[in-house]
């Protein structure tokens, strides 16, 4: 393995065990298994600047194999970034509010689907950059 | 719309909003280190619980930072693939550098909020400086790739093509240091000023008004008006500067008729494309050659000269003078402030402060997000300046503007769920 492919795997390596945990405390979480995520901070999520990391590393390392099929990735980028999105104002709802909140069950729902959707995303995005 | 207008706005709102979570986070661990830092000098626990706060507070900002810089990087590289594939071998590197440079931050972020029981005093303040240099050197990464796409250099074109590349020549220019100083010294003072506010407002509310307190207080004013200082002097060198190295966006910030000395220095007024001629301006005779390079025999390039398909856009000349007219409110707002601080005046916790400072607050962050506005619209139509042009680096793709159309929402829903929360945070500590 050259060393830009490694730029490219190892944070990705380490990402998606780390989503697999998140999303399985976030299914834990419905059935009313709190004390499992105790240990997450805020700033747990920060884990995904690792995905950034490796999306940086993809495009700039092998611009020449990405910049030809980019329009191939708008819709499964773009839905990636609006999951995200979901997912992290969840998630800071959650964190942030105490359980008595209006939302806070909803919330803990959209968090959860979220997490697998994200997890089915990176999935599948992986597979259609390994086509490329 | 057609599709690249919807991709221009789409960047434009997700550039707009990311530019406020990214500014607090560099400013937050600045102003953090400087409460932390005094409630232990003055040992005072009301100052440890605004410390404790604000960093609660950074943590939020900080992840609303991240997911909407993750949006940005996705959809840069999926909707903007020209500009990937005409700049990769420079711009390339420094935004591979500034993953690294957050990975530092994020490391000492995290072990910052860890450790704020394990740790007291001056040796937890002094976990935030790797903090501050991380998302300095992040905010570098990334403006020192504005700065080459609005100045490329440090290769040679052919066909089309860079050749002959100096990457670090490239990046290292005076362009970059302008935007990289005065945007950086811009986000520090917008946070100077938001605590400020955050603190005279909860002074009002009924927060305890101790010793400490009152000279956070009176440090914080000091800093924002030493900041606006230097951001002063560097914007004038940085907009002199800007008439040799980006001429064609400076005519539009200034509005230059027609190229020649002894140009005039225009207020309100608008450039009209159809007669090429300047309307509606009051005009200030040889003021612009004087104030530019000192001299009336200053020559500067007239929107007259530049191809009509290369103009720049003109609102940018109503954007500056907006900027203009909310930096002297600011200042003004600020060095009241500072006289009110120091002479420990009883207004200074007033309702009427406080207001003031909100609107200070706001208008600064108006501010960043004017500059940034302004060297972005003042490039166009070209993405990188004179190369390459917006329209050749977009991917051409429909789809992006029911994208368009989405994201804003989101960023609506997440904008509330922050406030919600940050509501929460305050009125648990405070």
């Amino acid at each position: 393995m050259n060393f830009s492919l490694a730029l490219v795997l190892i944070p990705i390596c380490i990402y998606i065990p780390l989503l697999c945990v998140e999303t399985f405390y976030g299914f834990a979480r419905l059935r009313g298994r709190h004390h499992l995520s105790d240990f997450f901070h805020a700033s747990w999520e920060i884990t995904h600047t690792l995905l950034v990391f490796s999306v940086n590393a993809f495009v700039w390392l092998y611009a020449d194999t990405f910049v030809p099929r980019a329009p191939e990735l708008i819709t499964i980028a773009l839905a990636l970034a609006t999951v995200f999105i979901i997912r992290a104002s969840a998630y800071i709802y959650l964190y942030f509010s105490p359980k008595s909140a209006h939302f806070y069950r909803r919330a803990e729902y959209i968090f959860a689907i979220g997490n697998l959707a994200l997890l089915l995303l990176v999935f599948f995005a992986a597979t259609k950059v390994i086509e490329l | 719309m057609n599709s690249l207008s919807a991709a221009r706005a789409f960047i434009g709102d997700s550039l707009a909003f990311h530019i406020i979570f990214a500014l607090f986070g560099i400013g937050l661990p600045i102003v953090l280190c400087i409460v932390e830092c005094m409630a232990e000098k003055y040992k005072d626990a009301v100052l440890l619980h605004v410390a404790r706060t604000l960093s609660k507070i950074m943590v939020l900002l900080v992840i609303i930072g991240v997911v909407s810089g993750t949006l940005i990087a996705l959809q840069m590289y999926t909707i903007w693939p020209g500009l990937i594939k005409f700049g990769h071998d420079i711009i390339g590197v420094p935004f591979m550098l500034e993953g690294y440079a957050f990975l530092i931050e994020v490391i000492f972020l995290s072990w910052y909020i860890a450790s704020w029981k394990k740790r007291s005093g001056y040796r937890h303040a002094l976990i935030l400086i790797p903090v501050v240099l991380g998302a300095i050197l992040s905010a570098v990464c990334i403006t020192v790739a504005n700065a080459w796409m609005n100045a490329p250099s440090g290769f040679t074109l052919v066909d089309g093509k860079m050749t002959d590349i100096h990457v670090w020549k490239g990046l290292m220019t005076m362009t970059a240091f302008f935007e990289v100083t005065h945007s950086i010294l811009a986000y520090i003072m917008t946070t100077f000023i938001a605590v400020l506010a955050a603190l005279v407002f909860a002074v009002y509310k009924g927060m305890q008004r101790t010793d400490g307190v009152k000279r956070v207080i009176y440090v914080l004013a000091v800093c924002a008006f030493v900041t606006q200082l230097a951001l002063g002097a560097i914007g004038d060198m940085s907009l002199r500067y800007l008439s040799s190295s980006e001429p064609n966006k400076f005519a539009a910030i200034e509005l230059v008729e027609q190229s020649g000395s002894d140009q005039s220095f225009r207020i309100g007024g608008r450039f009209n494309s159809d007669t090429q001629k300047v309307e509606g301006a009051i005009t200030v005779p040889h003021m612009l050659s004087l104030m530019t390079g000192f001299s009336t025999e200053t020559t500067l390039k007239g929107l007259t000269d530049i191809p009509e398909k290369s103009q720049p856009l003109t609102i940018v000349h109503t954007l500056f003078e907006i900027k203009m007219g909310l930096t002297f409110l600011v200042i003004l707002t600020t060095l009241v402030c500072v006289w009110g601080a120091w002479k420990r005046k009883p207004w200074m916790y007033s309702k009427r402060t406080s207001v003031a400072l909100i609107f200070s607050t706001l208008a600064s962050i108006a501010l960043v997000e004017l500059g940034w506005m302004l060297t972005e619209l003042g490039r166009q139509p070209y993405a990188v300046n004179g190369l390459l042009s917006t329209a050749e680096a977009f991917v051409g793709d429909p789809r992006v503007i029911h994208w368009g159309a989405v994201f804003p929402t989101l960023f609506v829903i997440l904008f509330v769920v922050m406030i919600l929360s940050m509501r929460r945070i305050i009125r648990k500590e405070v």
